[in-house]
């Protein structure tokens, strides 16, 4: 029998089969799990943006179709914008995180990492073509979830120019992984 | 166009918007093709930042936990219309497992004004005090134990600052380590913490919390889970001890 693609299982799961939210579950549980650790920072904090995440899609709350994109971006888009849900709760309530260092980083075995290792690679490797700067801004963007108010704070910045730096950063990101899956080379480093 | 409003992609993007700014920036793309188009770039770009995700092992037990809670938020807001008990409904392939509601519609429902009807007849000396308690109490009901030998009671109590919810447990499984019991208040599908207690070595535990969530709430059930730490914002572990409201 041939593997459903993500859109036909969503498209079941919206017609209330458990058994096709189960698959994409299964699907999705080590990256989505670890792209909201890697936002929370906090084990416990990432599970329930998952539950989260999967309620929504259960409960009919996420709509998804074809025009957003490939599911997997708009499954991960849902998971970001909870994560920034929860994190900004966790400030109201000034619930301690925990700090990532003192984590078991991972039991994972190598073959659990493989599926969206060449691309975590290659981005990886973009990354670090990036200004330590531009780094910074990406991180503190898109994964700390900041306002551009505390960006400014943290990069020691004008205001004003927030926007565009995060812009230009992600830009050159998207050129350098660009690059690498085309197999080409990377370029100097941005300064 | 609004410079000020263009400035606002950021906080749109990171969702530091309330309800009304977010409505108002969305409707200013509308009428700002350059904005639109800036916020699609900027969706395009972040596309691929999430497989930078260094990958983390899912804590254990996790993916039964979520998909018996995505499960049981269907069978809560289900059980809404059913209005009275139903023993007999379809079995699923997730019955077995725990669950938040169906529980409740077996268990027998003690509502407070029988109850205290009948412990107002047992201690005449005492009624006017009691009168005066049994008025506070806005409803007071049995906790019935899910696949444990748990019992226990949960009233709503009006103090002189609001609504309290009593919790008394008893035959309490001992907990491990940073385990702990965790009360909580379930609207539809939403569950409010309302306290965490860890019982004593006779397996008695008891917990007093102020209901002050803001807004207005109708709340349907309240239950007893039992989690791997006190620090659980949405039940992770299994429910020992459930009631309807």
């Amino acid at each position: 029998m041939s593997k459903l693609t993500d859109f036909e299982l969503y498209t079941k799961v919206q017609n209330g089969d458990k058994s096709a939210l189960e698959q994409i579950y299964d699907r999705y549980e080590k990256l989505l799990f670890s792209f909201a650790f890697r936002m929370t920072q906090n084990k416990d904090t990432a599970e329930d943006v998952i539950q989260e995440v999967f309620i929504k899609l259960w409960r009919k709350k996420g709509v998804y179709s074809e025009e957003k994109g490939k599911f997997s971006s708009w499954l991960l888009t849902v998971t970001r914008n909870t994560c920034l849900d929860f994190i900004r709760k966790a400030k109201g309530n000034e619930v301690e995180l925990e700090d990532r260092d003192s984590l078991v980083k991972d039991e994972m075995s190598v073959e659990d990492q493989i599926t969206w290792k060449e691309e975590r690679q290659k981005l990886k490797s973009a990354m670090h073509l990036l200004a330590d700067e531009q780094q910074k801004v990406v991180d503190l963007f898109y994964f700390k979830g900041m306002s551009q108010q505390k960006i400014a704070e943290e990069c020691g910045i004008p205001l004003g120019t927030v926007k565009g730096r995060i812009r230009l950063a992600l830009k050159h990101l998207k050129e350098k992984y660009k690059a690498a899956e085309r197999g080409g080379t990377y370029g100097p480093k941005n300064v | 166009m609004d410079p000020k409003m263009c400035d606002q992609l950021i906080e749109y993007l990171n969702g530091h918007m309330n309800d009304t700014e977010k409505m108002e920036f969305e409707a200013h793309m509308e009428e700002c093709p350059d904005c639109l188009d800036e916020c699609k770039e900027m969706q395009e770009l972040m596309t691929d930042l999430p497989y930078l995700s260094e990958p983390a092992a899912p804590p254990e037990g996790m993916k039964e936990r979520v998909l018996s809670t995505v499960f049981d938020s269907e069978e809560i807001e289900s059980s809404k219309a059913i209005n009275k008990p139903d023993t007999e409904r379809k079995s699923s392939a997730y019955r077995s497992r725990r669950n938040w509601i169906s529980g409740v519609l077996a268990a027998g429902l003690v509502l407070s004004l029988g109850a205290n009807a009948y412990l107002l007849a047992q201690n005449n000396e005492k009624q006017q005090a009691l009168e005066e308690k049994v008025s506070q109490t806005y409803v007071s009901v049995n906790l019935a134990p899910q696949d444990s030998k748990s019992s226990g009671t949960a009233s709503m109590v009006k103090g002189k600052k609001g609504m309290n919810l009593v919790v008394q447990t008893k035959d309490m499984v001992p907990v491990k380590g940073k385990e702990a019991y965790q009360v909580w208040l379930i609207e539809g599908e939403k569950k409010f913490r309302a306290g965490t207690f860890v019982p004593d070595k006779k397996g008695n535990g008891t917990v007093v919390f102020d209901v002050d969530y803001p807004g207005e709430h109708n709340w349907d059930a309240v239950a007893v889970s039992h989690e791997p730490t006190a620090k659980s914002e949405q039940p992770k572990g299994s429910i020992v001890l459930l009631s309807k409201l």
